[in-house]
């Protein structure tokens, strides 16, 4: 039990970081510009004026959750590294695992806070069992997105360079399941080496990429489909992937001097 | 290379000092995410219905300032709109009117681009569905006239479909013969103006099919003597065949 105390003094600092470093007021405002904005494209719609707000504000809400998080995970980790703050802790008699825990056990206490504020943000266009679905959702999206941010981080050591990673697996993971479609589609020449090579390449990359496209979907909110068997689906991706994340960070963390 | 690796080495710590649980873990996490993605159940079948194209100023708007990027794009989405979800729709399925306003407003991005009037002369009009064909055939014509130098192949395609699949020969003559007056680049190709001859000869339109062959050689559009001879055969061919028919009458 002992060994639990230093992650959830981690935790907690971390938690206080978010708090101390305005993270809350830029989150508010992108919810506030999410909810206008749902709320003017409604305006302007002629019909399914509260699927269109629905659609609007869980595209906007997502985007910017993940965007603000991992950036906000990527300037923390920078300056602790900077500030020597790992170094101070990792001096102490505290595993590299703890210390890895106790961050991304405090930054899952923020992605909460902020998947329960956008998913109440939604309710307003759309069935509160919907939302709810949608916020778990995103809660399990943020996980992953900030633990590639930190594996990201500790293989790069730089903001830009983790940024683009994380932006470009998010990106894949949401739209490689398109590129397989377009890949198989009837138009594609048959039996050219270099498509054939191509399709494999896409497949093998949707494999180890998370099913993101199958996650925090808009059309929970729009057409009240989602349902348990999704809730179990983004329960044991989200658990898998983020595992997997966590390890691979761990592995970089352990490699890595101070 | 060589410097650059001389410099990485010693910066890390060895791969030793990663512990065992650390490594079975992400073994472990990486053998389940393969499982879990083998067993994952296809993403369900949904049909959508193409939707209209958005209104051209909102089209534009969601280029950002890159209407090229948007024309490809859009393109990709549309070729790939008969197979979604996981689900191979018929391209019979796809609303012909509808299609064409797509393609119009994607070529409208970047008149430049050849791909809409591609995929409507090559893969739409290529649909076995009369109705189809003729909508896809008319905006292929309609479309030339705003760039015939650069557009003819489509049309000539689309003259080929109206002989072969809707053996509709006054409808391939009519583009045949839009080719011949309106794509004046010495790029096109002989074979391309003389489309509208082989036409001409096909619904038995001997007299002006002569005509074609004397106005093509009087015009000196035709200057390779072997094209000439050529013309020249065809046109000894035409008179023979008229002989023929007025004997027979």
């Amino acid at each position: 039990m002992s060994h639990l105390i230093p992650v959830a003094a981690i935790a907690r600092v971390t938690v206080l970081e978010g708090v101390r470093t305005r993270l809350p007021g830029l989150v508010v405002a992108v919810w506030a510009v999410g909810m206008s904005l749902a709320w003017f494209a409604g305006a302007l719609a002629v019909m399914e004026t509260e699927a269109v707000q629905a659609a609007v504000a869980g595209f906007f809400l997502r985007l910017g959750a993940v965007l603000v998080l991992t950036l906000f995970v990527l300037n923390a980790q920078v300056r602790e590294f900077n500030d020597k703050g790992v170094d101070l802790v990792l001096s102490l008699p505290v595993p590299r695992a703890g210390y890895l825990f106790g961050r991304i056990v405090g930054y899952a206490m923020i992605a909460l806070a902020v998947a329960i504020l956008f998913a109440g943000g939604t309710c307003f266009f759309a069935p509160g069992s919907q939302s709810v679905l949608w916020g778990v959702s995103l809660f399990f999206e943020l996980m992953l997105v900030i633990a590639l941010s930190l594996f990201s981080l500790l293989t790069f050591s730089q903001v830009p360079p983790a940024f683009a990673l994380v932006m470009a697996v998010y990106l894949l993971a949401r739209s490689v399941i398109v590129l397989q479609w377009i890949g198989q589609g009837p138009i594609m020449p048959q039996g050219v080496l270099h498509v054939w090579l191509m399709n494999r390449l896409i497949d093998a990359l949707a494999f180890v990429l998370p099913a993101l496209d199958r996650l925090t979907r808009s059309d929970w909110l729009v057409y009240g489909t989602g349902g348990w068997d999704d809730l179990i689906f983004v329960v044991v991706q989200g658990g898998i992937y983020l595992s997997l994340l966590v390890a691979a960070a761990l592995i970089d963390l352990y490699r890595k001097n101070f | 290379m060589a410097t650059v690796l001389a410099s990485m080495a010693g910066r890390d710590r060895p791969w030793s000092h990663v512990p065992r649980w650390v490594w079975g873990l992400a073994l472990l996490c990486l053998g389940l995410q393969l499982l879990f993605h083998a067993h994952l159940n296809p993403p369900r079948a949904r049909a959508d219905a193409l939707p209209d194209p958005p209104p051209p100023g909102m089209f534009r708007l969601l280029t950002f300032g890159d209407p090229v990027a948007l024309n490809r794009l859009a393109m990709l989405w549309l070729q790939a709109f008969d197979y979604q979800s996981g689900v191979s729709l018929s391209f019979k399925d796809l609303d012909p009117h509808r299609l064409t306003r797509w393609l119009a407003a994607i070529i409208d991005l970047d008149p430049r681009s050849q791909y809409p009037l591609m995929a409507a002369s090559r893969f739409y009009a290529d649909i076995a569905c009369e109705e189809t064909q003729r909508v896809l055939s008319h905006f292929v014509y309609e479309q030339f006239f705003l760039d015939p130098n650069r557009r003819w192949p489509w049309l000539g395609h689309v003259a080929i479909i109206a002989k072969h699949r809707l053996h509709d020969l006054p409808l391939a003559l009519n583009y045949a013969r839009a080719i011949r007056q309106h794509a004046s680049s010495t790029s096109v190709p002989a074979w391309a103006r003389q489309m509208e001859l082989t036409f001409l000869e096909d619904m038995g339109e001997l007299e002006q099919a002569r005509l074609f062959i004397g106005g093509l050689l009087a015009s000196h559009l035709v200057n390779d003597p072997q094209e000439i001879h050529f013309l020249n055969q065809r046109l000894e061919g035409i008179e023979v065949r008229e002989k023929i028919q007025e004997m027979t009458r």
